[in-house]
């Protein structure tokens, strides 16, 4: 049963709710990794991996949905690949373990994974049973295939080192060291996101669900981790501060006049803790493209949906964040309809540029004109429309059902290079029409029997001709086809939120 | 090789003129020449010729006493100017040079075109390429002037490379120091406490161009204008123009700095030195995915290794390539000049082009300039903004000043002249 509060969002953003009845109706979960059928990759018939299941679904929480759904023992093998650095993480986060038995454990944890038993106990962080477990992990990790375990060892090893080498900067008074310098803020959300990145690429290239030549796009697989890693450290400036830890570089805070991330949470001194949340926000914005470029070379579905989740919710968040006084006072979270409706449009590139145009737009128009950064915010967000419709001019409309899809362009639309395209299409077209009539000539000529073509010839020669010309689509038909169409999809749709808000309930 | 070549400018005393002449004589160039209807600038290692560009015999004076090898043309009236005197400037005077050219074999014509020969008002310009026709309908005479001059520049060219080799840059929304109109208009709105209006939504993208990079362009053209870009190389990835946001490498595991590692491997030492370096390992390199509806799909999919594409006889864009939100723009101008409200007067876009009628219908009415045109109402309400992925490639073009900094230099430059003369910088000190 919902709560009165999220019937009572979804009522006043109706977009969602359509969105959150969709989803329910619709999207079908596109693996059960319970299912016999699905041990064989999924091995949760081992009491050691369903322990894994267990734990990704408890430290993970949203994300394990989309691990989960990823094709064949790619999910498991992300599954294995999430709790290891979630092992790594556990010791990084937990302030209670001294630096001495922290560092160490984060060196070498990546030996542990080759140490049938090797568990640590003794840590008070919330996810201190993924450690406590280990031993599980560690015999799935040894039923991995080679080639993936490879992959998981090289990350989990420069990860560890990486995390080790910053908190070795901690203080008594200071147990998570501020970082100084934007350079410092990238190689951490490298050491701590991009690794993953690259580890994921490693592993989509080596499942040969993905090109091989992906694993080694190392700047790009980064830029996908530093979107996501740098929308956390903004988005959680509350809790870290109230927590005594912050991730923003001294650099952007103190370039608004701030001595420590403290000042960022005092009410006062709100109008310049925002043009500083501003400044993380740009700072975040410049992977967009760089992540949008990554998603276009994805070629696997579930591998797409898996990476392209996550970046949508991160550009919303951003959104969501962005000048909004209340991420300074608590948790800001996007709200669950527009997850899902965003979960729903993380399903090709072209949608999911479309998403960051809106979001890159929205944020736009949320800049002040007295921020120090306005005109860099305003050419990071234009880049990332520039960056979508030279890749998805929003003139191509794409019509007709899955499988079926055609591209046509939308005469309405005042871009001019809509009227190039149409020529570039009619030329093609005429050219191929030339041809085929040449080559047709030609075969005739070369049986000779060009002068006295039988009938039939003709017939099919005309008929090929004809063919060809009514590629052209009629657009007077198909305007209304699909006002038709969207009426009856209006009269449909409103038929089932009726019927859901009736008679389903959650 | 500096001193190879020698150089006419053409309206070398103007805005964008002076800053080739001025990059020209920087990088040890020993003959260049000047011609301009006025001398405004007076160096002794250039020669200036005076003359009026639709007087042939002044041209020819001017192309045969410099010896040029190579002709900038850059003259051109402001697009506000009296439609006769653009017509004769634009249309007459850029063919005049055109056949002084030919007549005296001159090897390289560059002229200066504008982005506005695509604008006619209607059609918006998102991510436009040099692929896309003239506008038939241009908006304005100055439009239809520079579309005019344009087909004369490169029909003028030598497809055969022997001959006069020719090409058009068309720049987008030049600002910067030395600016003798835009910046007064800018600047007029801010004396005048207009700087609370807004028309349109600000969606729309402009591209704004520093003089700087504008002028280099030209130059890059001239060295370049006899040479072919190799097919093939439209596979190869173009780094991001990153100047105003700011240029940073991400961090990968082959390329990262050292940060807090105090006890660095030899491969951390390896892996920082990597990343200092501008250097990419070539496998990090992204793949340019192409669509066939994309500017060079056909280019980059030829198999013929030896395919290339001339420089010349072409147009090209150039954009700082850091396209913004028009309003944006305005407001770091302004900004500048004073402090900005804090809210707006959002006036829509329909409401704004019934100004602009109105205006102009009282204007031809009482003979007189009108204050604000449908062409002026267009330029600050529909998207504009350019692919400059060919000048990049074919002219190996780069932005060297963003647009931040670049607006910065104007405004600088720009109080200085108002010092100068004892003009007021802002509303409140009048």
């Amino acid at each position: 049963m919902p709560s009165a509060a999220a019937i009572s969002q979804l009522l006043i953003h109706p977009t969602e709710l359509r969105s959150v009845i969709n989803y329910k109706l619709w999207r079908d979960k596109s693996r059960d990794i319970t299912n016999p059928a699905e041990f064989e990759t999924s091995g949760y018939d081992r009491e050691t991996m369903r322990k894994c299941w267990d734990l990704l679904d408890f430290s993970s929480r949203s994300f394990s949905v989309v691990v989960k759904e990823l094709e064949g023992d790619l999910a498991r093998t992300v599954c294995i690949f999430y709790l290891v650095l979630r092992a790594l993480d556990t010791f990084e986060d937990d302030m209670t373990i001294p630096n001495d038995i922290k560092l160490p454990n984060l060196r070498n944890l990546h030996r542990k994974l080759h140490e049938p038993g090797w568990h640590y106990v003794g840590s008070k962080d919330k996810d201190a049973i993924v450690l406590e477990s280990f031993a599980s992990i560690q015999k799935e990790f040894s039923l991995l295939d080679p080639k993936y375990q490879v992959v998981i060892e090289d990350i989990c090893r420069k990860m560890g080192a990486g995390m080790a080498d910053f908190a070795a900067l901690a203080t008594p008074e200071q147990p998570v060291a501020e970082i100084k310098t934007i350079e410092d803020y990238d190689l951490y959300c490298h050491y701590v996101a991009g690794l993953v990145g690259e580890g994921l690429s490693g592993l989509f290239s080596s499942s040969g669900k993905e090109r091989p030549w992906l694993s080694s796009q190392l700047t790009l697989s980064n830029s996908c981790g530093l979107l996501l890693q740098k929308t956390n450290i903004l988005r959680d400036v509350k809790e870290d501060v109230d927590d005594g830890r912050g991730f923003w570089p001294r650099e952007i805070y103190a370039a608004h006049g701030f001595d420590s991330m403290k000042g960022l949470i005092d009410p006062a001194r709100e109008k310049e803790a925002l043009f500083a949340a501003s400044h993380m926000t740009l700072d975040a914005l410049r992977h967009c493209c760089d992540a949008l470029d990554y998603m276009t070379l994805l070629k696997c579905q579930s591998v797409f949906n898996f990476v392209a989740i996550p970046a949508v919710m991160a550009i919303a968040t951003l959104d969501r964040c962005f000048m909004n006084p209340k991420l300074l006072k608590q948790n800001v979270k996007i709200r669950r309809g527009e997850a899902v409706g965003l979960i729903m449009k993380a399903v090709n590139p072209r949608d999911v540029a479309y998403v960051f145009q809106q979001y890159a737009r929205s944020i736009h128009q949320k800049v002040k004109s007295d921020d120090p950064n306005m005109l860099r915010l305003s050419i990071a967000c234009a880049k990332i429309d520039q960056w979508t419709e030279h890749h998805y001019p929003t003139f191509l409309t794409i019509t007709g059902s899955s499988g079926a899809a055609q591209t046509a362009i939308d005469p309405a639309n005042g871009d001019a290079r809509a009227v190039l395209f149409t020529k570039i299409i009619t030329e093609a077209k005429e050219k191929k029409e030339r041809e085929k009539r040449e080559a047709l000539m030609a075969d005739l000529r070369a049986r000779g029997i060009i002068k006295d073509r039988t009938p039939e010839q003709i017939a099919a020669a005309e008929k090929a001709r004809i063919e060809s010309m009514n590629e052209s689509p009629p657009w007077l038909m198909i305007g209304s086809i699909i006002v038709g169409i969207l009426a009856v999809m209006g009269g449909l749709g409103y038929g089932i939120i009726w019927f859901v808000m009736n008679y389903l309930d959650d | 090789m500096p001193g190879e070549e020698s150089y006419l400018i053409i309206g070398g005393c103007g805005f964008l003129g002076r800053w080739i002449v001025d990059q020209l004589v920087e990088r040890g160039e020993t003959k260049v020449a000047v011609f301009d209807i006025v001398q405004r600038h007076f160096d002794n290692n250039i020669t200036f010729f005076t003359g009026d560009l639709s007087n042939a015999a002044d041209v020819e004076n001017a192309i045969v006493k410099s010896g040029a090898t190579s002709i900038i043309h850059t003259a051109s009236p402001h697009y506000t100017a009296p439609a006769d005197i653009l017509e004769r400037v634009n249309v007459t005077g850029t063919s005049n040079v055109v056949d002084m050219c030919l007549k005296h074999n001159v090897r390289k014509l560059v002229y200066t075109s504008s982005g506005a020969v695509y604008l006619d008002g209607i059609h918006q310009l998102i991510s436009a390429d040099e692929r896309l026709d003239y506008a038939e309908k241009p908006l304005d005479v100055y439009n239809t002037t520079k579309i005019e001059a344009e087909k004369i520049v490169l029909n003028a060219n030598d497809r055969s490379g022997e001959g006069l080799l020719t090409c058009c840059i068309r720049p987008c929304g030049i600002f910067g120091p030395g600016d003798q109109n835009n910046i007064k208009q800018w600047h007029r709105v801010v004396l005048n406490g207009q700087t609370k209006w807004q028309i349109g939504d600000n969606m729309n993208i402009n591209d704004f161009t520093f003089v700087g990079n504008v002028a280099r362009a030209h130059i890059l053209a001239s060295d370049r204008l006899a040479e072919s870009y190799p097919c093939d190389r439209f596979r190869d990835p173009l780094p991001s123009i990153d100047l105003s946001v700011g240029e940073r490498r991400v961090p990968t595991s082959e390329a990262r700095p050292l940060g807090p590692n105090t006890s660095p491997s030899e491969k951390d030492l390896e892996v920082a030195k990597r990343f200092a370096s501008k250097e990419y390992d070539p496998n990090d390199l992204r793949p340019v995915l192409r669509n066939r509806m994309d500017h060079f799909s056909e280019q980059s999919n030829l198999e013929d290794e030896s395919a290339s594409v001339p420089v010349a006889g072409q147009a090209y864009f150039v954009t700082n390539g850091e396209p913004v939100y028009f309003w944006d723009f305005a407001r770091t101008v302004w900004k500048h000049f004073g402090p900005l409200p804090t809210s707006y007067w959002v006036l829509p876009v329909a409401l704004g082009y019934i100004v602009g009628l109105l205006s102009e219908t009282f204007a031809k009415i009482s003979g007189r300039q009108p204050g604000m045109t449908r062409y002026n109402i267009s330029q600050v309400v529909q998207n504009r903004y350019f692919s400059i992925e060919k000048s990049r490639r074919l002219l190996g073009y780069e932005p060297t000043v963003g647009i931040q900094e670049g607006i910065q230099l104007m405004a600088d430059w720009y109080k200085e002249e108002l010092a100068k003369k004892g003009e007021p910088e802002s509303k409140k000190s009048r």
